[in-house]
């Protein structure tokens, strides 16, 4: 019961958010205010939530979940959103809500929309995996040239700003709140979960995605998969996913494990017939993923981070059958 | 008489300061030194990004400032330098390919492309080209270069435009998005084609 007024409390914030999104751009007093919404998921821990779209002038950005925790020592941010201009905003949210100041955030993995309000962040400590600070070290400039052109003027004055922190521990203490710190791959090189002991929240980062198709530009989908296993494993009381809707149950597990699995063997068997990329990213939808967002815009992005390999492994394993 | 050139160009910036202080325009910042926050030269990739406050040799205004200045007797070339794809083949000239209506100041002139950090043909020959045929040769007059925030393209074209022998030249540093967010109206605009 709690678990269905969470979730459905969730959509019509989501909702709200797409329409006062829509107004910010039509009413010059309320430009670039991305409406933060904080959402209480359990004792001290909210949850922001982003619309479930791409990066765009009309959102800003704003399509990422963010969390936060307040602990007896201040307040721990799950992610930083991705903007300066978000960042700002997440700091007033967070003060309409608690009392406590910003004390620490955490990075789950390099994406951008993840870590781009950093820079707002940057006299705290800002904890990553070494990996993940290795990738926004390298990838960052990349990733801010693309996130003018979407999002435009909501980027004003940000400079991608890596984590300060590398994390070598299987747990974090801040507080009374002890974190442990889960190492998975599979979304990206190095994607952290994050599961505050204190609440039993599991912040899955971008590992889990529900109702909105998951994102490969850096994926291996067969170590995502175990990684998936991995958190199915963990005895938490509420998973906060990356996109979509927190839940008590594991439905965005299941919704990414099962979107993975469609996604891999469309693009393995299309490999063996031959199909050229055009063909795959035209393919049916099948029903369960129908009523998703993004499913065949990222279908197709996923077609061109992942189908060449595909297609080069099947043509050298027709040549080692007796073409060559 | 080689004596006499270099004093008249100390005297300018005081010139120009006095016009703008009569036309209430306190803020526009005329010293620029090079600082860390500046490339030596031009700036030569990641144009979208925070520029510095100011830049060198030129006059760094806001949007108020433009206001003014555009409200003025003698008002200034609005110059926009939004980048484009520019298909060029050879033996078929070349061609702008919008893939947006870009939005630009009313009464801009948008020559696209003339502040990368390094100028190939034909936008080289063609920038110092149409800054002589808008300015009809004379040095003095007035330009305000501008793209959007956080665009250095309009902070390299400020200074080539120095570069180029022009003396006033104004560089508007929160461009197009300023002038929005100021609650004026931009307008859609179309690239100088490149005959």
């Amino acid at each position: 019961m709690v678990s269905n007024k969470l979730t459905s409390g969730f959509a019509a914030l989501t909702t709200g958010l797409a329409s006062l999104l829509f107004c910010a751009c039509t009413c010059a007093d309320s430009l670039f205010d991305y409406q933060l919404q904080p959402m209480q998921v359990a004792e001290g821990t909210w949850v922001v939530p982003g619309v479930p779209e791409d990066f765009s002038r009309s959102n800003g950005g704003n399509i990422v979940n963010i969390g936060f925790v307040e602990t007896d020592a201040g307040v721990v941010l799950i992610d930083t959103g991705p903007s300066l201009r978000y960042a700002q905003q997440l700091e007033a949210a967070v003060a309409r809500v608690t009392s406590q100041p910003i004390v620490a955030a955490i990075n789950t993995h390099h994406h951008p929309d993840h870590w781009f309000g950093n820079q707002h962040f940057q006299h705290l400590p800002i904890y990553a995996l070494p990996a993940t600070l290795d990738a926004m070290i390298n990838e960052g400039d990349n990733f801010a040239d693309n996130l003018y052109r979407m999002s435009g003027d909501w980027m004003r004055s940000t400079e991608p700003t890596p984590a300060n922190q590398p994390l070598s521990t299987d747990t974090l203490s801040i507080g009374d709140h002890t974190f442990k710190l889960i190492t998975l791959t599979g979304h990206t090189v190095a994607d952290l979960a994050v599961l505050d002991t204190h609440t039993g929240v599991l912040f899955a980062g971008d590992l889990a995605f529900d109702q909105r198709a998951p994102t490969t530009p850096h994926a291996n989908i067969d170590t995502w998969l175990a990684a998936l296993d991995s958190l199915g494993d963990i005895d938490y009381r509420l998973l906060v996913p990356g996109h979509g809707q927190p839940a008590t149950d594991d439905r965005a597990i299941q919704f990414t494990r099962h979107y993975l699995l469609w996604l891999q063997n469309l693009l393995q068997q299309s490999a063996q017939m031959g199909d050229v990329p055009t063909d795959v990213i035209n393919k049916p939808i099948p029903a369960a993923f129908q009523e998703a967002s993004m499913v065949r815009e990222e279908l197709s992005r996923s077609v061109i981070h992942l189908y060449p390999r595909l297609e080069a492994n099947t043509l050298a394993t027709h040549k080692q059958g007796g073409y060559n | 008489m080689t004596a006499a050139k270099p004093n008249w160009r100390l005297k300018l910036p005081a010139l120009v300061f006095t016009v703008l202080t009569s036309a209430s325009a306190a803020g526009a910042i005329h010293h620029c030194p090079r600082d860390s926050s500046m490339p030596e030269g031009y700036r030569l990739e990641n144009y979208r990004r925070p520029t510095p406050h100011c830049v060198p040799d030129g006059v760094t205004v806001s949007t108020n400032e433009v206001v003014s200045m555009l409200a003025s007797p003698t008002p200034p070339l609005l110059i926009d330098v939004w980048a484009l794809l520019l298909r060029s083949e050879p033996g078929f000239g070349h061609e702008w390919l919008p893939t947006e209506v870009h939005m630009s100041l009313p009464g801009a002139i948008w020559l696209p492309n003339v502040g990368y950090g390094v100028l190939k043909t034909p936008i080289d020959q063609w920038f110092p080209q149409q800054l002589d045929e808008l300015t009809k040769g004379d040095k003095e007059r007035a330009m305000v270069l501008f793209c959007v925030a956080d665009c250095w393209m309009s902070w390299n074209a400020a200074i080539r435009a120095t570069d180029l022998g022009y003396k006033q030249v104004y560089w508007y540093k929160d461009g197009t998005s300023g002038w929005y967010e100021s609650g004026r109206v931009l307008v859609p605009a179309s690239p100088v084609p490149i005959e």
